[in-house]
């Protein structure tokens, strides 16, 4: 193992290790929405993927109108914050609708159940969103479903370029990530110390005397973090513009969420702690495939058989992942 | 027959179950009594290997089970009622104590075979249903029985297989006082031809039905003897009345085993 | 129910004997063409045994596109040489020359071994995390698989596209030729003589037709129907037997279960290699007929284990023919949306209305080609939403409660009234 990674020099591999740390950067912000609404609700939101994918197509709307292709400088970023205020916005909100008009009559129902109606909910809005991207390009094509480069020319020129920084060639939407993966760390784990919304979640969502003594409305806790969860969903889908192992087509967060479950898993459902260092750990893990399979061996799908490595050896060590406990959820 | 030498259980900082040796006789009904939260629960479930003991062991006929299995302590004869009603619940009443038998022999691992064939266990079903007093409603859908006929079924699935040791936890639990009367007959009855260790809250029924009643304070035995000797003891008399005043360790203790106990449920 | 599903080629032929033509009746609409039919067959096989794990253990094996994937692999790499030119151990004794049964059967295990793999780790743990590591493994296998035969996947090609349909250790036993070409029926071995025997029967004999052929869409149909339905009996045995009945017990009440003595963990283990073995018979018999498969459509879990989750929620889950209902409703709207419809609607109002109707900027093509074509998943997906909100028993548990019973027995015991009936009005 030190032999194969040796051959890359330093450069490389602490290229490898800033990128890894951007990835992992992109799966806390594509995981954190499902660890919260898990950790709070016990439910599974399979509906994740979706609004990763609006998150997406949102995202590029918004790039459209408000930022330009090749944005130089700093005056590309404005608009970029914009755009994330946006989709996060926009996200939250249709989040919040899913859960006041349909999980919320779950509760109560076995888990389970609950799977189930995401599902469903996940099936609709990806043809939904289907539909429109249809509509917007008014093609029979079903442009929908063929990949669209267009958007990921737009935003900072930096992002898809390499930026110098101590010598090294990173690209430029790598930092972003770690930047914004940073803030979303810091800014749920704020959300959960310093708010009595995050206090409620942390003391476990079967006390309702305590919620009551917090003076708190549960239902609404609820759907506010369905919200976080779905906005940050969004954010996740508008860093996939830029990322060359995703296509935008409406399939882009199905593709996603399989490295999201993988993180939760890893990570031990429902724990943000968890979910931070598993996150941490399967970027890495990705990127040395993406190195390896680069360099070394000719498969293309290596950086996913280490994340499959990764969960399976977690299954077998540690089942309920890294840092969660047993009996989470029901059955 | 079944006795355990020092068993005792902690969950974090609260001892539940503290260096209790205890022996079930043959043949004997033996009651655990002791305030809420004495950790008699517990003791049930540490028996059954529902939960493992932090140190002490457990012995059954000459057998060591300390570390076994629920299943397999029920497969040595060793079975259970709980105290939160648990059965399945959208099976038949007769399904409910058909598989319970079932469950005890080897025949669950045939596929081929309609399990009507089998019909050793329909009529152990039937006859236990007559005994719990449950003939009649066999065909129901367990869910739809009353609260004190679900409490009969529930001792009906633990008499499934003709158990060594009965372990029954408050089959009184939450009936109401004109059914008392069948449960304390019904525990009679099984206590002909099984050794019983029951959990009970009234003091009426213990003092009746028991041979030997065990008390229970904050998880370790503080009296063990006949009805008579231990309802004089003052020790017991002690704990019974401190469990009840603004004790903050009895408090605390209550609080672990009420999640145990939904732990359970 | 069954005999119905054996004489539909014939059903249908006689009711749409134009077959495409330019009419397009009502019928077209409402009747699955043959060709739909063989494929509800396989994906009603495949939802069953997905019903198997799920509507009778409790726990939601997701990813259960895994299992009909490795059946469409096992076989497609066993068609195009894979595995002895790759070299793999074992599946290297699979070739292009292997009996199909024999493929079908090794499909099955292999899928019992991941099954057991799968369910070691995760049957542990609650049912919300089997369901996601089902999940997670099947789209990794998914990943894996476009590493091997890329993104637009894998056709085999060739001239000799005909299965030998052989009996394990036997081999070359054929019965009916499965794809390939004409068959003539009186010419195939058993069949052939029990049709020569009837014909020599004095009443019926004259009117059996000396030669009766068979397109080799509708021999298939037959094979692939035979196969299908002794799953589907096979599975229902297995519920009614006593390892059937601990399968429910672990539904109802896992933990009541471990207390009574039922070690819950082999059980469900168990269960869940069946359930996989038929899962991977579905998907073999699939990739048998069809000699293409690509990634998504083998392992995807939205395209291959959704429609399937859908059609037992629809159809009733925990009821073994919920999902052949569910199956073949999901899959007819599916037709009807893509295909059916526009030509439906153009023989109705004329071609010429279709084109110039203007509807929001565009015609009524355009309508029909961005809300129907290709999204009947968003309909019955709308569907089943409303049924795990209203009518979580699904269609079938739902009659069921209502009828109290079965509804063959139901049905059965109506006619033996009406027998009964009939008896007492003949008596007096």
């Amino acid at each position: 193992m030190t032999g194969l990674l040796l051959q890359f020099g330093p450069t490389a591999l602490l290229e490898t290790l800033i990128q890894g740390l951007g990835q992992a950067g992109l799966y806390v912000i594509l995981a954190s929405g499902l660890t919260l609404i898990f950790g709070l609700m016990g439910v599974l939101n399979f509906a994740h993927g979706a609004f990763i994918t609006i998150g997406t197509y949102l995202g590029a709307m918004g790039l459209f109108l408000l930022s330009s292709p090749n944005a130089a400088g700093v005056g590309g970023f404005l608009p970029l914050l914009g755009v994330f205020v946006l989709v996060f916005v926009g996200l939250m909100a249709l989040g919040s609708l899913v859960e006041f008009g349909l999980v919320r009559r779950l509760y109560g129902r076995p888990p389970i159940d609950q799977i189930l109606l995401t599902f469903g909910v996940a099936t609709v809005l990806q043809q939904l969103a289907e539909i429109f991207v249809n509509l917007f390009t008014g093609g029979t094509s079903n442009q929908a479903q063929t990949p669209w480069p267009e958007p990921a020319t737009y935003g900072p020129a930096v992002f898809g370029e390499n930026v110098t920084v101590a010598g090294l060639a990173i690209d430029g939407v790598v930092l972003m990530e770690i930047l914004v993966g940073a803030v979303v760390v810091a800014g749920v784990y704020l959300f959960l110390t310093r708010t009595r919304y995050g206090l409620y979640i942390r003391a476990g969502s079967e006390d309702d005397e305590m919620a009551e003594a917090l003076g708190i409305d549960i239902r609404r806790v609820f759907t506010v973090v369905f919200g976080i969860g779905s906005g940050l969903a969004g954010v996740a889908g508008t860093f996939l513009i830029w990322q060359s192992t995703y296509d935008v087509t409406v399939a882009i967060g199905a593709q996603a969420l399989l490295p999201a479950f993988i993180v939760v898993v890893v990570g031990g459902l429902g724990t943000f702690t968890g979910t931070v260092v598993a996150a941490a750990v399967a970027g890495f893990f990705f990127e040395f495939g993406v190195l390896l399979s680069t360099n070394v061996f000719d498969f293309v799908s290596l950086p996913q058989m280490l994340l499959f490595i990764l969960l399976v050896v977690t299954l077998i060590v540690r089942p309920t992942g890294i840092l969660g406990e047993e009996e989470v959820g029901g059955h | 027959m079944l006795s355990t030498e020092g068993l005792t259980k902690r969950f974090g900082g609260i001892t539940a179950v503290d260096g209790v040796d205890f022996d079930l006789q043959e043949g004997e009904l033996c009651s655990l009594i002791g305030p809420n939260g004495a950790g008699k629960t517990t003791f049930f479930n540490l028996l059954t290997g529902a939960l493992e003991p932090t140190t002490g062991r457990i012995r059954f006929r000459d057998r060591d089970i300390t570390d076994t299995s629920p299943e397999r302590t029920a497969s040595l004869g060793i079975h259970r009622s709980f105290q939160i009603t648990n059965i399945f619940p959208t099976s038949t009443v007769l399904e409910n104590v058909r598989i319970a038998a079932q469950a005890h022999s080897n025949a669950s691992v045939a596929l081929w075979r309609n399990y009507k064939a089998y019909e050793e266990f329909i009529e152990e079903a039937h006859g236990v249903l007559e005994r719990v007093g449950l003939a009649d409603r066999a065909e129901e859908r367990a869910q739809s029985l009353s609260h004190g006929e679900k409490r009969k079924l529930e001792v009906g699935i633990a008499l499934a297989g003709d158990p060594a040791v009965l372990l029954l936890d408050e089959p009184n639990a939450g009936v109401s006082s004109e059914s008392v009367d069948e449960i304390i007959d019904l525990i009679r009855d099984v206590s002909n031809d099984h050794a019983v260790l029951l959990v009970e809250h009234n003091m009426d029924i213990v003092m009746t039905v028991s041979d030997r009643i065990v008390v229970l304070n904050q998880g370790a035995v503080i009296a063990d003897g006949a009805p008579e000797t231990v309802q004089g003891d003052p020790r017991v008399q002690e704990a019974y009345l401190g469990g009840y005043e603004a004790g903050d360790a009895a408090g605390a203790r209550e609080e672990a085993d009420t999640v145990d106990e939904e732990g359970v449920a | 129910m069954v005999l119905l599903l054996f004489i539909y080629p014939g059903v249908y032929s006689i009711v749409q004997p134009s077959g495409g033509g330019g009419t397009v009746g009502v019928l077209r609409l409402l009747l699955p063409q043959e060709s739909l039919m063989f494929e509800v067959l396989i994906l009603a096989l495949f939802a069953v045994s997905f019903d198997f794990i799920s509507g009778y253990t409790g726990y939601l094996s997701f990813g259960h596109s895994l299992f009909f994937g490795t059946g469409v692999m096992m076989v497609l790499g066993a068609r195009a040489d894979a595995f002895a030119g790759a070299g793999i151990p074992v599946l290297s004794a699979f070739g292009p020359q292997t009996p199909l049964l024999q493929v079908m059967l090794g499909a099955m295990v292999l899928a019992m071994l991941l099954a057991v793999l799968i369910g070691g780790v995760s049957f542990r743990l609650t049912g919300v995390y089997f369901a996601m590591i089902t999940l997670g493994v099947a789209e990794l296998a998914r990943f894996i698989v476009v590493g091997y035969i890329g993104e637009t996947g894998l056709q085999v090609t060739g001239s000799d596209l005909d299965w030998v349909i052989g009996l394990p250790g036997i081999g070359g036993v054929n019965l009916i030729p499965f794809r390939g070409s004409q068959v003539v029926l009186t010419d195939v071995p058993i069949l052939g003589s029990l049709i020569g025997l009837i014909s020599s029967l004095p009443v019926v004999g004259p009117y059996v037709p000396a030669e009766i052929q068979l397109i080799p869409l509708t021999s298939s149909y037959l094979v692939v129907g035979l196969v299908v339905v002794l799953s589907y009996f096979v599975m229902q045995r297995i519920l009614n037997s006593p390892f059937g009945r601990v399968m429910l017990a672990i539904r109802e009440n896992e933990e009541r279960a471990s207390a009574i003595g039922i070690n819950t963990y082999y059980y469900k283990n168990a269960a869940f290699a069946i359930s996989a073995a038929f899962g991977a018979l579905a998907g073999a018999l699939q990739a048998a007929w069809a000699h293409q498969a690509n990634a998504a459509g083998a392992f995807g879990v939205l395209e291959r284990a959704g429609p399937a989750l859908i059609a037992t929620i629809i159809g009733g889950i925990g009821t073994l023919a919920g999902p052949f209902y569910g199956t073949l409703f999901d899959e007819n709207l599916v037709e009807v949306f893509d295909r059916d419809i526009k030509p439906f609607l153009g023989d109705l109002l004329g071609a010429e209305t279709l084109q110039s109707t203007a509807v929001l900027g565009t015609n009524l093509n355009g309508v029909i080609d961005i809300w129907l074509t290709g999204q009947a998943q968003m309909y019955t997906g709308t569907v089943f939403i409303v049924f795990i909100l209203f009518v979580p028993g699904g269609l079938l548990g739902t009659l069921r409660l209502y009828a109290g019973g079965k509804l063959s027995h139901r049905f059965g015991d109506f006619l033996a009234g009406l027998v009964g009936r009939g008896r007492g009005v003949l008596g007096r």
